[in-house]
């Protein structure tokens, strides 16, 4: 079922936007919304959609999408900065001042030790997040601004601080652009990884000026060394008090008379935002990293200038952009609909949400930093690289391993056995002694990704705790080539193209061979049956078409 | 699981394996005739050894110096416990491996590298260490990436730049022409059936039964090519690397670490073709805040290991005049000792260019151990005079467009 809705129609209804509503010729344009498209907003706004909730959202419409997708959730649980604080400090109270070089030592190690544990904990809270689904899209934008205003915990090792960062980017991800900015730049995390704590009258850093100008704002040609240098100098005192709050030391800023991008004064922090949000690039800055961020394609100038008067006319409101962007027919043209490379969160977070396998947080974040995402250790001041840049021969098999792990197909018997026989197969020729390869069989063990990834999923006792073939005989699936239709669907994130269905037929019928299943008991609950559906889904997720999103 | 289900998979899996170990052996035999990328005829390869958190240069190569043995009561060595290098230095003791290939005349010291005016932030100067430029990854690819791109780029060979063991440096990074990098030979692959997996590649095409291209999968199709040239890349190598690793033996005997371990693997692989230009492996722990001698003593004899056995290995098999070995680090140590009796991180420090085509003995200049940058040793050599000599010298490569116009010039080291 398909129901074409007219964009006037769409954004009359959906908000406020007199603006929108005038720029785009009437009529013309329309937003095909059906299954694809629904899957497609689900893919970018969040983490994927399950493929049985997709009729009903084609029913409710487009609008309606949108509105639960901004739909204001609410979490009763203690911020967990307040929690981190709390026990960094009683931590802190416990040790007292340390006796001794050797006590202060061991303290130090202790206080490593529960410094990974609480970010950990961070971690994993998100991920949780993310794979309960409660939250996407303030999920993906979180990611977005993580991947903006990057803090990486192997620089600061302050999990408080890292906590509250997260928080105050959660709190505005839907909200203004011009208070997250002028929030991070009171932020103790981004201002010690940036080193604006060592920024002072006489002895400037301007390692944020630079990325504040360069990353968040304007984007590079847009500024001068100039500009950066009295930027800097208007960046001075802003720092960490010994509270860890934000704290602007007077002592230590220039009062002096500055000149940045034309505008001389006294500046301070605040006046150095105000700035550069009144400067027109600073728009199409934004507009630019949003549209390729969900769209996954570069921007064309024009798309920039349209989005970005958008943002002008709404004091960078980008719950208002996402909400226009989301209704708009552009951002479901061939171009960009399953064109995207699903990044390692998508990627893993997705197949979670499509299937609901139950698989536990800490090792969906596990997998993702193994696969180039780490939360909280962007590798750069610039975030992560998106679309091709995640993909290697490596982190490709990796991910289709990571879903056979979370099948329960791969475990860290398998690696081992795998090695075990690439070692016999070198003994058989006759060369280093037993001894040798087993120690080097157990080096190459400890450096495997795989089978750290599997020892953790055997630890936390998981088991999938979804059935392939409830899917298929849900469905009604008789025949090969209806059970392909009906797991392609349900395990992708993008419609596959008719030669993937005619590989897949193939397999599973060499896969019911293998496992003495007929056709016909494809409807049946067997054991058997479920074993060659494990293999086809495994093989179905790790195949190109499942990198996309 | 039911016995049913454990007994189908092994089964499942022992025939997985036999077909790996299978295609593997028979790749040996025509192993030596793969064509050759890049210009040069004699396929001269680099072997990048990253000593990861810092290794301390004045333990590595020891100044005899009373200054030294005043600020470092107890991570110095005792002068009798070193191995002699000359009148002003020794190596450290565990060295003598590495010292033996010096006494060839096969080990370039390069002393003092570092570059002007270093940034304070630590994780700013491994950036420009490993980009060759002071903006660090603001300036793009790291500097083997880009030496790759603009050099090997059209040689259609996916596995032109390899990483092994662990998470590659920030060196080998490409956006245009990305490094293979793998934790270890047996973990890369995809454990499945390897075969119907090779399907999914470009020769899924030949399932299709008719012209599928709609204009409304425009974005998705040609996503999807270049995903299949990656699983089509993905699968070759993945043969190559298991199959050099689980076919390759040798009479050399490598200590049981990790970086030997690694090192074992581009011997392996350096022996079956010529294919790979860039090896980039890591030793890591060296970032010695406490008790730093012992610590520093066990690298120093896994690094003298790893390294003597894997250059005996390439003499073995001829390899060792078209390969050269690397070893840096992203920044030197302090030179007091600290209230733990480690060190700091510190600056400048001594890299080691190894192999039978290198001009053998010391270059560039020690740096003085009075005279101290706020604490540090202050470089003498920017290390970029080093990384030019590898891709001028030695790769015959651009060194401009690898390193910049602000690039010193190339040491005389090869």
């Amino acid at each position: 079922m398909t129901t074409n809705v007219l964009l006037t129609t769409l954004l009359a209804a959906a908000t406020v936007l007199p603006v929108q509503v005038e720029r785009i010729p009437a009529a013309t344009v329309e937003l095909d919304w059906d299954r694809r498209a629904v899957e497609h907003l689900w893919n970018r706004a969040g983490f994927g959609v399950a493929a049985d909730e997709i009729d009903a959202w084609v029913a409710a419409g487009p609008e309606a999408l949108v509105d639960h997708l901004f739909a204001v959730r609410r979490g009763d649980r203690t911020p967990l900065s307040r929690r981190f604080e709390s026990t960094l400090n009683e931590f802190d109270a416990e040790v007292g001042s340390p006796a001794s070089r050797k006590e202060r030592f061991e303290t130090r190690r202790r206080r490593r030790l529960i410094e990974n544990d609480l970010l950990q904990d961070l971690r994993s809270a998100w991920m949780e997040s993310i794979l309960e689904g409660d939250d996407p899209l303030r999920d993906r934008m979180t990611l977005f601004w993580h991947g903006v205003f990057t803090t990486s915990f192997t620089s600061v090792r302050r999990p408080d601080a890292l906590a509250r960062q997260y928080e105050t980017l959660r709190g505005g991800a839907l909200g203004s652009y011009a208070v997250l900015l002028r929030a991070m730049l009171r932020d103790t995390a981004l201002l010690e990884y940036l080193d604006n704590d060592e920024n002072r009258r006489g002895s400037p850093n301007e390692n944020l000026a630079r990325e504040v100008m360069e990353l968040f704002a304007l984007g590079e040609g847009h500024y001068s060394e100039a500009d950066v240098r009295e930027a800097a100098r208007a960046l001075t005192g802003a720092t960490r008090g010994d509270d860890g709050a934000y704290q602007f030391d007077e002592g230590q800023h220039d009062d002096g008379v500055k000149t940045i991008l034309g505008v001389t004064g006294t500046h301070g922090p605040n006046d150095l935002a105000t700035i550069l949000l009144d400067r027109p690039e600073c728009a199409s800055f934004l507009a630019r990293s949003l549209l390729e961020y969900l769209e996954g394609v570069p921007a064309s100038p024009a798309r920039v200038d349209q989005y970005a008067e958008l943002l002008r006319e709404t004091d960078y409101d980008v719950g208002r952009f996402l909400r226009t962007l989301f209704l708009d027919p552009g951002f479901y043209r061939a171009e960009v609909v399953g064109a995207r490379v699903a990044g390692p969160i998508d990627f893993v977070a997705g197949a979670e949400r499509r299937l609901g396998l139950g698989v536990p947080p800490d090792f969906a974040a596990d997998a993702a930093a193994a696969l180039g995402q780490d939360l909280f250790r962007p590798p750069s001041v610039k975030g992560w690289d998106e679309g091709f840049a995640w993909i290697s021969t490596s982190t490709l098999m990796l991910r289709g391993n990571v879903i056979g792990a979370m099948l329960d197909l791969i475990d860290v018997e398998t690696v081992r056995g795998d090695m075990r026989g690439a070692v016999r197969s070198e003994l058989g020729l006759g060369g280093a002694s037993r001894d040798d390869m087993r120690e080097m069989s157990r080096e190459q063990f400890r450096r495997d990704a795989l089978s750290r990834l599997a020892k953790s999923l055997r630890e936390s006792d998981y088991e999938p705790s979804a059935y392939l073939g409830t899917i298929v005989r849900g469905a009604g699936a008789r025949t090969d080539e209806e059970a392909v239709r009906v797991l392609a669907d349900a395990l992708l994130a993008i419609e596959p193209p008719e030669e993937t269905i005619a590989m897949l037929i193939v397999r599973l019928a060499e896969l019911r061979d293998a496992f003495g299943v007929t056709e016909e008991q494809l409807a049946q609950n067997r054991r058997r049956t479920e074993n060659a559906l494990l293999r086809l889904g495994h093989l179905l997720l790790s195949l190109p078409e499942a990198q996309l999103h | 699981m039911s016995h049913l289900v454990e007994h189908d998979r092994r089964s499942f899996l022992r025939g997985a394996a036999a077909t790996a170990a299978g295609i593997a052996l028979g790749h040996t035999a025509r192993a030596s005739h793969s064509p050759l990328p890049g210009g040069d005829a004699d396929g001269r390869v680099l072997v990048l050894l990253q000593l990861s958190g810092g290794n301390d240069g004045l333990a590595t190569i020891v100044p005899g110096s009373d200054e030294l043995r005043r600020v470092r009561p107890r991570t110095l060595h005792d002068e009798g416990d070193l191995l002699p290098l000359d009148d002003d230095r020794g190596w450290n003791p565990h060295l003598d491996r590495i010292r033996a290939e010096y006494e060839e005349g096969r080990v370039a010291i390069v002393e003092g590298c570092g570059y002007p005016d270093p940034v304070r932030s630590h994780f700013r100067s491994y950036e420009v260490w490993h980009t060759g430029r002071r903006a660090g990854r603001a300036s793009g690819d790291g500097w083997i990436g880009r030496l790759a791109a603009s050099t090997w780029s059209d040689s259609g060979s996916p596995d032109v730049v390899m990483h092994i063991g662990g998470d590659a440096p920030y060196s080998v990074h490409s956006s245009t022409f990305p490094p293979v990098t793998l934790g270890s030979p047996t973990g890369y692959r995809w454990f499945g059936d390897e075969e119907s997996y090779a399907k999914g590649g470009a020769a899924i095409a030949d399932y299709a039964t008719r012209a599928t291209r709609e204009p409304r999968h425009a974005g998705r199709d040609r996503a999807l090519d270049l995903l299949r040239a990656t699983l089509d890349d993905a699968r070759a190598s993945s043969q190559r690397v298991r199959g050099a690793s689980a076919s390759y033996r040798t009479p050399v005997e490598y200590p049981r670490t990790r970086i030997a371990a690694s090192l074992r693997d581009v011997a392996a692989l350096l022996a079956r073709d010529r294919r790979t230009r860039i090896f980039s492996v890591a030793h890591s722990s060296y970032d010695t805040h406490a008790s730093q001698r012992g610590t520093h003593d066990k690298r120093m004899r896994e690094l003298d290991g790893a390294l003597g056995s894997f250059l005996a290995d390439l003499r073995r098999t001829g390899q060792s005049k078209r390969t050269v070995v690397l070893v840096f680090s992203e920044f030197g140590r302090r030179v007091a000792e600290n209230g733990s009796g480690g060190h700091d991180h510190g600056k400048a420090g001594p890299m080691l260019l190894l192999g039978e085509a290198v001009r053998g003995g010391l270059h560039g200049a020690p740096p003085s151990l009075t005279e101290l940058d706020d604490g540090d040793l202050a470089y003498t050599t920017d290390f970029r005079s080093v990384y030019a000599a590898i891709v001028g010298g030695w790769f015959r490569a651009d060194v401009d467009l690898v390193l910049g116009p602000e690039a010193p010039p190339a040491l005389e080291l090869v």
